[in-house]
Formats: structure tokens, C-alpha cells, sequence
């Protein structure tokens, strides 16, 4: 139950949707499925007072272009992202990342737009301070922080947890946005700020309207994995892709993206460990020294460094197993 | 199945009577009652966790428009409450002693208004030391949570430490020369086991609808496990009569214990008392998570002798249950006590079992009912005591385990044992041999006792004039599936179809007493009343039909709803001929009635100190076997398949029992791996379903399930039960299968990948 009051808009088109945002100002929200924005409004860690709701514009089905790139509506819904023919054939990591969203109720709902726009979590934050924690914290616009109580003022370690977001990195996704001026582009990595106050580099009248990813090269590879602690309904506690590309001889690793979800108020970039796997020959010993590299996972929900440390890097190297398993399959 | 083949309806499916209704969105709860004028309360909780209340100002909330009452201790008469330790009121009376505690409640129009009028009291508190841990509770200098403790009316024989600082309860048990046993011991293991907190994470939050009668009867809609002791726990706290409460229970959306509580109940009441109007109470899923009831904690203190053999001679156990601020059920602190020698004749045996206050949210009824810590203590040290003794962990148990006729440590006499069967037959499904099969592959066995069944109960049974029968019953259906057990029972006795049967549950005004669903004492003691109830009914019947065809009562059967004279074929009375018309001229309407009231003291009182309950009838066993997949670079562990053999009985619903084993080893497995309400600083950090983790459906195992043959002389048609056994075995059976994978002993609930990383980094160095 939402305990205050607000407007409520449906809007016919994305058009008219900016519109309404751009007149409102910062007190105005976008409605897609609703299920990251309605358990936030009923703790009331966000609270506007206007709904524009997306329920009234059906999303286009997603589309191969001419220069072989995919088009996916950003207001489709997750469901349809894991059964959809086109995506499951032509990009199965990112029809397997969100077949690992949460469960099917939320996963008919919920939008891949709302999947990448979702607010960052965290323990304290995701619940009702009506007598827990009634002190409000940084991100709740007061002057402390629960779980990291020693942090530097304005510090918030809240983490970001989609599971899609670092598999359209790895697919060097590009984002349209529509605003009030019209529409931009912008890689997928550049949406987050890296701030757990502010997480997303989005004006308060920009939709995400598509995403657009590219053809994907020869001898490519890739590896997904979702650590859990239960089997399903359940949030990341680290999330792990690797994108790779092999070079002619099926051995020498072209490049590698490894990115890294769940464990910062973005999706996190090894990028040392990218570096140091180009054009390197990528035998198990390889594997294992970079998957040992340079994490910096932060502490989320009860799961300390040293573990999630230790988890991403076990499922680091099982998944760079994977991906060049996969990429050698295409060669 | 056992003996089913001897009945016409016990030991055959039939599907649920509520299962339709359940689907389809018929059946009604107590969210679904919406009244006349109804208003919203809310409660207005302590935002301290130990606290004197200074002052309380509640004319602003009052002020506000649309708000109709505000209530605070200084409006109620002066009661508390509680099951055997009387020490809780409806709202804080001058200490709060948790975050979350109820200070004060709200009736407004709306939802809304309540919620604003709730952040306008205003309540002053001078804060005092706060003490989370129960084993720091224990020490003499813990802040006091309970100033007048001892003062307290209890309903239990105290013991030396009972009442006394933070221990509110406490009870002992003393067989044979524990001295000696330990001096005769070749080994001597000691653990210290900690369990953590496990919430009962029913679907459906606590909820009252109250209302007042136009004749000024005092009418509750509710989701409860125990109506009767809801109208009695209302009468006492509102100083009202029992007769002028009805209590109408809804269909419940779980409860597992938790809701043998009485939460929502008196506020609504006492609002609806108050404002002359309904009043709806239902809690927030924060508020279940923080300020309902939860699994105790605790400290499992264990020492065990044994012989080179492996037979067990002596255990020495201490319990410390950290039952929060106030203490709802101590009697799961007897119960681990009662279950902490495990399924095991142990001749020199003490126990000192605790339930200790602490600042923290309380810890009581949960499925499995204080034997789930226990035995996670007792069958992993028996593991432990098996690999360093170098004896199959099986024949271990086996060798000691309990046989018909032993008595239990407590000094009760057992008469329906079958654990070792149980222990065979769940040995021969999995084909065990040695519990590693592979680097990362192994089972884990454990296996486990509960007592079941007693406290009074009654029930009614009247036929009807067409032939068929009602029963009627204060005992609650949570899911379980009662309603459809008695009436399988009801119908098996007067030899009619289940379809037959009418059952009435709950309904304070048209049901006989029942203290409650709980400890698995449906199918076995309230299922005995129904059964004795409706015999009661036949003998009636067969009187009357005795007298109208001028026979013997010993000249007549009972066949296909027609009351035959053995000596002639074609000579027989239809029930409908016999209840329609006629009799009602002579005997009046047939009902049969029973009531059940074991008082008999089934434990040796030189043995036992402090029982909270003398009631138990009999007691259920069950091993179980988990096939675990586990990951030694990450911890991660899975349970492939969980393999139960119980010993229940007769089984009465097949479907029912299915449903029983698979719940309760789920809520095991949740318990094992992966649930536990976290409270730092007697704040909890993750009061939802998303944060404590209960199992979903993909979590559960493949389920492989038996039943040994059993007939248990004191429960209806020889049955026992299963709800709560079928809990607890999950947590040290996987415990074990960790051990035998990777040689990491993990002694404290949940098993996490964390956990397990950390025993091989310690076993490495
Ligand atoms: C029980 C549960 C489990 C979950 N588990 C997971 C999980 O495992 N992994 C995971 O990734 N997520 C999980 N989620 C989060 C889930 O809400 C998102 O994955 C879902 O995709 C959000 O989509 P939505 O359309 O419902 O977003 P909404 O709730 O409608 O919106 C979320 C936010 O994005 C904004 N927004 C929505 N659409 C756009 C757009 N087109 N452009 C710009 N801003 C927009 C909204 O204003 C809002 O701030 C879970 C949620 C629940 C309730
Ligand atoms: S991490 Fe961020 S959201 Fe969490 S308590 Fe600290 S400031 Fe608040």
C-alpha cells in the first residue's frame, strides 16, 4: 500500500511522455512495469508526485537493421526479451541475462528500459523507516550511513543491480534517448554517474527509448553467470560477463570485456585485466592470473570484499572458459 | 501404506475440501472482510530497543481529522499475557523492550490518516543499556529486562532459575549418573552450536477485522491457529466475558506456529470496543519481520560420552533460547530440551534448557517447535562422534537409537517407536554405502524425534436428517489440511463417504474447544475427539435403530448409510429414515460428542524439572537423506535430492502426507542454507521475502518419501503426525553431507558459501 497521494498520467506516446516530465520537473516519474518503482514509492525512498505511465504505448518487437545491428524498444518487457526469437538466436547472453531477473511475474511486467533505469539497493535503503533506521540516511537526503558508518560524507555505496546492464556493455550497446530537445545516443556504460546518491547521467525528462547493439564479430565468445544465494527471486550478489573475441588461430585473445554487476554503484570495468588479455594467448595459466586481477567489489547486503572477491573470481575464470569454448565453436 | 487396505476411506486421497475455493479466489480471508464504516488502525511502534516510557502525547494524532481513537497502555486494563509466562501487554506499559514494540494504535477512515496520526505521537523515552546477546543476558551484570520478573504470574513449576535476571524459563533433566557416564566414557566430544533466527514467512500477514454486535458482542474475523484461546486471551486482556466474544476465524494464509500468537487481535478489538465501529487491523510485512515471532536463536551447548563401540553413555547438553523481549512460548524451549538426546537411549543424561530476554524481536512458534536447534546440535555431533569413531554414521545411529518400549531421557515411557525401521528403509532408497560419493558429490543422514499430539481438545458430531453428518471443532486449518483429515475420520467411522461430511471449524459459537493447532497434535489428538465424537454418534444411532426395529444393538451392522439386522439381508433402516421424523419424537437429534484432556504426567518428576507441558501422547520419528552437489571453490552447496522416511502412523491422506514432507524439509532447507532475520543492534536488516530467503520452488529438491509401518494404539485409526518432524532433520543432515565432501564441520546455521570458504581456508592452514 502507497501511503501518499500523486497524480497519474498515460501518456499515448514517448513524445508526449518527455513532455510531461520537462513540465514537471524533478517531482515527476516514469512508470514502465512498475516493479522496481512501486516497492520504492511504498517505503517511500522515492516519492513522486506524478506517475507517467508507459502502459499505454505498445513497444515495437525487436528488429535486425540493414547494417545488421538489433534494435530492441526499450519498453519491452523482460519476458519477451527471453523468448523472443530474434534475440535468443542472435544474442542468447542477453535472452539468458534476463531470463535471470528475478522471477516470471516480475519478468512480465517489468521493462527492459525499468531494468536499466532501476534504482541502486541497498539493505537499509529497500525498506520502511518508520521505526528501523528512522534516521535518514545520505541517499534519503540526510546525514549518515548505516552500513558504512565510517565512509566520507555524501558516500553511498548503494549497489546497482541489474543483471542486463553489463551484458549491454559487454555488447558495446549504444542507448537512444529521447529528451525534450529530441533524441541522443550514448554508450551504455556512460548512463551511470559511478555515485550511489545519483547513479544515472539521465535528465529528469529523458526516456530511454532504445537499445541499439551492434553485429557481433567473428570468433566471438561470451560467459554470463548470476551468483545467487537461492535458486530464483533473487538478486545478484555478484553478477559476471565476459565478451571476447578470438583471433584467426582460435588461441590469441583479440580483445576481452570483462564487466562486473551487482558490486558498485555501476557496473564495474576491469579494465588492467582487459588490457593485459589482448592479443595474449589465453591458456589456463593466462585464465587464472586474469581472473585473479584487480577486483573491487563493494560490500552489499551482508556479503563482505574478501567473499565476493573470491566468488568473482572463481566464476571470472570459469566463465572466460566458457566464452572461448563459445568462440571457438564459431570458428 | 499401512493398513489402509482395512479402511473404506483412511489412507485414500481425497482432494482437499478447500482447494477449489483456494484457486479460484473464493475462499475468503481476513483482508477480504470489508465491513459498514470500517476504519483502518495502525500500531505506532518503539523506535528504542530498551526503554523507560517517560511520557506519551497523543492529542495531536487525536486532532487530526478523520482519526476516532487513539489507544495506549493508559486505556487498557492492566493484564499481560502469554502462554506460560504471563509478561506482555497489548501495548507497552512503561518500558519498551524492542524495536518494533507496540506503544500505541490508531483507528482513522482511511489507511492514510492513520499512518499520518501515527507520526504525530509523540513518546519521550529515557533510554536504558540494551543486551542482544542471551548468553551476555545470562551474566549477573545484563541491564534487567524485566524489572518486576519475578513477580510475574507463570503457569509452570519454577526452577531454580527461572524468573530470576533474563532467564524467564527453565527445565531440567536428570537421568541416570552423569558423573559416572562421563567416567565410563572412552570419548568425550563438546561443540557449541549457534542457531540464528528462521521467520514462519506466511503469505498472509496477521489480520483482525473486529467488530461490535448491535447486542454489543464483541465479533473478531481473524487468521489465527488457536481461536479459542484468542476469545479467552480477549476476554481476560478486555476484562469482557468469554460469551460475549465470537471469534470467526477466516481461511489462513499459513501460519506455521506463527500464528499460535494473538497479535492483531486485542488492538482491534479494544479500537473497535473503543469507537463502536469495525475496525480493521493487518500488519505490514515490515512489521511481521520485526515485531512478530520468529525460530529462537541460540547457544547449543553439547558433551557427549561415548564407548570405543560407539555406543552413546552419557550427554550433557545446555540450551540457551534467545526468546527476545517478551516470551510467547517457552514450551519450544521444553521441546528442544525433550529433543536434544535425539532419537537416543542415553542413560546418563542432563539437560538445563534457557529461554532468555533479550532486546530483540521475539523468538517462538515455529514449525518443528524448538527441535530444529536441537537436533542440528545433537545429529551433527552424532556425524562428528561416527567419522572420528570410524563407524558408518547409520550404524551409529542405529546402534542407539530408541526401540518401543525404552523410555525417553525425560523417563517416559515409549510405546510406538519405529526409527530404526525408518533408518533402514531411507539407508536401502538411497543404496548408502559410504556417505562420499564423489570429490564434490555426498549424502548426509539425520535423523530425529518430535513429540506429538495432547492438550484438550473436543469436538461434536451431529448426523443430519438426510444421512449425513457435520463436525464441528475449535481446531484451525492453516493449509494443512484438517478440514479434510477429520472429515476422512468422521466419515471412516460412521461409515459414510467423505462427501458426506460437513466439517465446521473454529467458530467460537458453533465449535467445542480446542486449544490449537500445533506440535502435531491435529491428525493425532484432535483427529481422536472426532473420532470418539462421531462413535459416540453411531452408538446413538444404532440405539434408536435398535428401538425402531425392535432388535439388539449387538443384532445390528452399519453399511452404505443403512443400518442393517445382521440375521436378515433385506431388513435395514436408511440413516435418513431413522434421523428424519421419527426419532426426533424419542431421542431427539443424534450428536455424539468427546473430549480429549491428557493431565496424566507422562515424564518421572524426579528426572524432569520445569516441564512447560505434561502432554504429550506419543511421539513421531523420520530420518532423512540429502544428495548435495558442493562446490569447494565457492561454497556453494545444493541439494540434488532429499530422500524422508517417517514414522507417522497410519497414514490417513496420502496427498496430505506428501504435501506435510515436502513443506516441512523445504522450511528445513530455508533453515540450512539460506534464512535468517538479521538484528544488529535490535534493528533487523532485512525485514522481507526478498532479504530472509525462504526456499523457492526451484530450491526444492527431488523429494523420494516412505512411511514405515506403524499403528500407534493411541491416535485415531493408529495415526500420528508429520508436520514438524518433517522440519527437522534438513539442517545437520546437510550439515553432515559438507563434512563427508570436504571435511568442513560447519557448526552455525545458515551454512553459507562464506561459511564453507572459510572452514577450508582454516583446514588448509
Ligand atoms: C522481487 C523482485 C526481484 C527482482 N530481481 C531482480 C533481478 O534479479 N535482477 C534485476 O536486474 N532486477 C530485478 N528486479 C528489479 C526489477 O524491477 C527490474 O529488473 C525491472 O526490469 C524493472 O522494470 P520496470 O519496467 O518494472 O521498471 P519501473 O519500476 O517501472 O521503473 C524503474 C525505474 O526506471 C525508470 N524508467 C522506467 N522506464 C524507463 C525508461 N524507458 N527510460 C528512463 N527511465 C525509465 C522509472 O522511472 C523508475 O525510476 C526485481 C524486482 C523485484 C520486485
Ligand atoms: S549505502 Fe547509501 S543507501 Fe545505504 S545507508 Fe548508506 S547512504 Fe543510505
Amino acid at each position: 500500500m502507497i501511503l501518499y497521494d500523486f497524480e497519474y498520467e498515460r501518456p499515448g506516446s514517448l513524445k508526449e511522455a518527455t513532455a510531461l516530465l520537462n513540465e514537471s520537473g524533478d517531482g515527476a516519474r516514469l512508470l514502465a512495469g512498475g516493479t522496481d518503482l512501486m516497492p520504492n514509492m511504498r517505503v517511500e525512498v522515492v516519492t513522486p508526485s506524478l506517475l507517467v505511465s508507459l502502459s499505454g504505448i505498445e513497444p515495437a518487437a525487436p528488429e535486425k537493421r540493414a547494417d545488421g545491428s538489433i534494435k530492441i524498444d526499450a519498453l519491452t518487457k523482460l519476458s519477451d526479451l527471453v523468448d523472443d526469437e530474434l534475440i535468443k538466436s542472435e544474442l542468447p547472453m542477453l535472452a539468458e541475462a534476463a531470463h535471470t531477473v528475478a522471477g516470471n511475474q516480475v519478468r512480465v511486467m517489468g521493462t527492459l528500459g525499468g531494468n536499466l533505469c532501476q534504482e541502486t539497493r541497498c539493505l537499509y535503503y529497500n525498506q520502511k523507516h518508520d521505526y528501523q533506521f528512522v534516521e535518514p540516511c545520505y541517499k534519503r537526503g540526510g546525514d549518515c550511513c548505516f552500513p558504512f558508518p565510517g565512509n566520507d560524507h555524501n558516500t553511498c555505496w548503494s549497489v546497482y543491480m541489474s543483471d542486463i546492464a553489463p551484458v549491454l556493455i559487454a555488447l558495446d550497446a549504444t542507448l537512444e534517448i529521447l529528451g525534450p530537445d529530441g533524441t541522443r545516443e550514448i554508450p551504455m556504460a556512460d548512463l551511470f554517474t559511478g555515485d550511489g546518491l545519483n547513479p544515472f547521467t539521465l535528465g529528469a525528462a529523458e526516456i530511454v527509448q532504445a537499445v541499439i547493439v551492434p553485429p557481433l564479430p567473428e570468433r566471438f565468445g561470451w560467459g554470463y553467470h548470476k551468483t545467487t544465494v537461492r535458486g530464483g527471486l533473487d538478486f545478484g550478489t555478484a553478477i559476471i560477463v565476459i565478451a571476447l573475441q578470438l583471433a584467426e588461430d582460435g588461441e590469441t585473445c583479440s580483445w576481452a570485456k570483462i564487466i562486473y554487476g551487482a558490486v558498485g554503484q555501476g557496473p564495474l570495468r576491469p579494465t588492467t585485466t582487459e588490457i593485459s588479455m589482448k592479443s595474449a594467448v589465453l591458456d589456463p595459466p593466462l585464465i587464472a592470473v586474469a581472473a585473479s586481477q584487480e577486483i573491487s567489489p563493494l560490500p552489499h547486503h551482508g556479503f563482505n570484499k574478501g567473499y565476493l572477491r573470491e566468488n568473482i573470481r572463481v566464476y571470472t575464470e570459469r566463465s572466460l572458459v566458457r566464452a572461448i569454448a563459445r568462440a571457438r565453436d564459431k570458428s | 501404506m499401512t493398513r489402509s487396505n482395512e479402511f473404506a476411506v483412511i489412507g485414500k486421497t481425497t482432494s482437499k475440501t478447500d482447494a477449489i475455493a483456494k484457486v479460484t479466489g473464493d475462499a475468503r480471508f481476513a483482508t477480504d472482510i470489508y465491513l459498514k464504516n470500517m476504519l483502518w488502525a495502525r500500531v505506532m511502534r518503539s523506535t528504542v530497543a530498551h526503554a523507560r516510557i517517560i511520557s506519551i502525547n497523543t492529542e495531536k494524532a487525536k486532532n487530526l481529522d478523520g482519526v476516532k481513537a487513539v489507544l495506549t497502555s493508559a486505556d487498557m486494563p492492566d493484564g499481560k499475557y502469554g502462554a506460560l509466562v504471563l509478561d506482555m501487554g497489548v501495548f507497552a506499559q512503561d518500558k519498551v523492550r524492542y524495536i518494533g514494540e507496540a506503544v500505541a494504535a490508531v483507528a482513522a477512515v482511511d489507511e492514510k490518516t492513520a499512518a499520518r496520526a501515527v507520526e504525530l505521537i509523540e513518546v519521550e523515552y529515557e533510554e536504558l543499556l540494551a543486551v542482544f546477546d542471551p548468553l551476555e543476558a545470562m551474566q549477573p551484570e545484563a541491564p534487567v529486562i524485566h524489572d518486576d520478573l519475578a513477580a510475574y504470574t507463570t503457569l509452570f513449576e519454577r526452577t531454580e532459575r527461572a524468573m530470576t535476571g533474563n532467564v524467564n524459563y527453565q527445565s531440567n533433566i536428570n537421568t541416570g549418573d552423569i558423573e559416572a557416564g562421563f567416567a565410563a566414557a572412552d570419548f568425550i566430544f563438546e561443540d557449541t552450536y549457534e542457531v540464528q533466527k528462521q521467520h514462519p514467512s506466511y503469505m498472509e500477514p496477521n489480520s483482525t477485522v473486529a467488530d461490535v454486535d448491535e447486542t454489543g458482542r464483541l465479533i473478531i474475523y481473524n487468521t489465527t491457529q488457536r481461536p479459542h484461546i484468542n476469545q479467552a486471551i480477549l476476554s481476560s486482556l478486555l476484562g469482557i466475558p468469554i460469551s460475549k466474544i465470537r471469534v470467526m476465524p477466516c481461511h489462513v494464509g499459513g501460519g506455521f506456529g506463527g500464528k499460535n500468537r494473538t497479535l492483531t487481535e486485542p488492538t482491534a478489538a479494544a479500537l473497535a470496543l473503543k469507537t463502536r465501529q469495525p475496525v480493521r487491523l493487518t500488519f505490514s510485512h515490515e512489521e511481521e519481520f520485526t515485531s512478530a515471532t520468529t525460530r529462537h536463536s541460540g547457544v547449543l551447548k553439547m558433551k557427549t560420552g561415548v564407548k570405543k563401540d560407539g555406543t552413546l553413555i552419557a550427554s550433557d547438553v545446555k540450551l540457551y533460547y534467545d526468546c527476545g523481549a517478551y516470551a510467547p512460548t517457552p514450551n519450544a524451549v521444553w521441546l528442544g530440551a525433550i529433543s536434544s538426546s535425539g532419537a537416543y537411549k542415553i542413560p546418563n543424561s542432563r539437560v538445563e534448557a534457557f529461554s532468555i530476554y533479550t532486546n530483540k524481536m521475539m523468538g517462538g512458534a515455529f514449525r518443528g517447535y524448538g527441535a530444529p536447534q536441537a537436533n542440528f546440535a545433537r545429529e551433527s555431533q552424532m556425524d562428528r562422534i561416527a567419522r572420528e569413531l570410524n563407524i558408518d554414521p547409520i550404524e551409529l545411529r542405529l546402534k542407539n537409537c530408541l526401540v518401543a518400549g525404552d523410555s525417553l531421557h525425560t523417563g517416559q515411557k515409549l510405546h510406538s517407536v519405529r526409527v530404526k525401521e525408518t533408518l533402514e528403509k531411507a539407508r536401502d532408497m538411497v543404496a548408502w554405502q559410504s556417505p562420499k560419493l564423489a570429490p564434490n558429490r555426498a549424502l548426509g543422514v539425520a535423523c530425529g524425534i518430535f513429540a506429538c499430539g495432547g492438550f484438550a481438545t473436543s469436538s461434536i458430531v451431529k448426523l443430519n436428517m438426510d444421512g449425513t453428518a457435520s463436525v464441528a471443532t475449535g481446531a484451525m486449518d492453516m493449509g494443512q489440511g484438517l478440514r479434510t483429515v477429520m472429515g476422512q475420520i468422521t466419515a471412516e467411522e460412521l461409515g459414510i463417504s467423505s462427501d458426506d461430511v460437513n466439517v465446521v471449524i473454529g467458530d467460537t459459537d458453533l465449535t467445542p474447544f480446542d486449544v490449537g493447532i500445533f506440535g502435531d497434535r491435529g491428525t493425532h489428538t484432535t483427529g481422536l475427539a472426532v473420532k470418539k465424537a462421531a462413535e459416540d454418534a453411531k452408538i446413538q444411532l444404532l440405539e434408536a435403530a435398535a428401538d425402531a426395529m425392535e432388535v439388539d444393538v449387538s443384532a445390528l451392522e452399519i453399511k452404505d448409510k443403512k443400518v442393517f439386522d445382521k440375521s436378515s439381508d433385506n431388513r435395514f433402516l436408511h440413516f435418513r429414515e431413522l434421523l428424519g421424523g421419527g426419532q426426533y419424537k424419542k431421542g431427539g437429534p443424534i450428536i455424539g460428542k468427546a473430549s480429549i484432556n491428557p493431565t496424566e504426567q507422562p515424564f518421572d518428576t524426579n528426572i524432569v524439572q520445569g516441564a512447560a507441558s505434561k502432554m504429550f501422547s506419543t511421539y513421531t520419528f523420520a530420518t532423512h537423506i540429502v544428495e548435495t552437489e558442493i562446490d569447494a571453490k565457492t561454497g556453494e552447496v545444493k541439494v540434488i535430492k532429499a530422500t524422508a522416511v517417517h514414522d507417522c502412523g497410519t497414514v490417513i491422506n496420502p496427498a496430505g502426507l506428501k504435501g506435510q514432507i515436502i513443506g516441512g524439509l523445504t522450511t528445513g532447507l530455508g533453515y540450512a542454507l539460506f534464512e535468517d532475520v538479521i538484528i544488529e543492534d535490535g534493528q533487523v536488516k532485512n525485514p522481507s521475502f526478498l532479504e530472509c530467503r525462504m526456499p523457492t520452488a526451484v530450491d526444492i529438491p527431488e523429494v523420494e518419501f516412505a512411511t514405515v509401518d506403524e499403528f500407534d494404539s493411541r491416535g485415531p485409526f493408529g495415526a500420528k503426525g508429520v508436520g514438524n518432524v518433517s522440519v527437522i532433520n534438513m539442517a545437520p543432515a546437510i550439515a553432515n553431507a559438507v563434512d563427508a565432501a570436504l571435511g568442513v564441520r560447519i557448526k552455525s546455521l545458515p551454512i553459507t558459501p562464506g561459511k564453507i570458504l572459510q572452514g577450508l581456508e582454516e583446514r588448509a592452514n
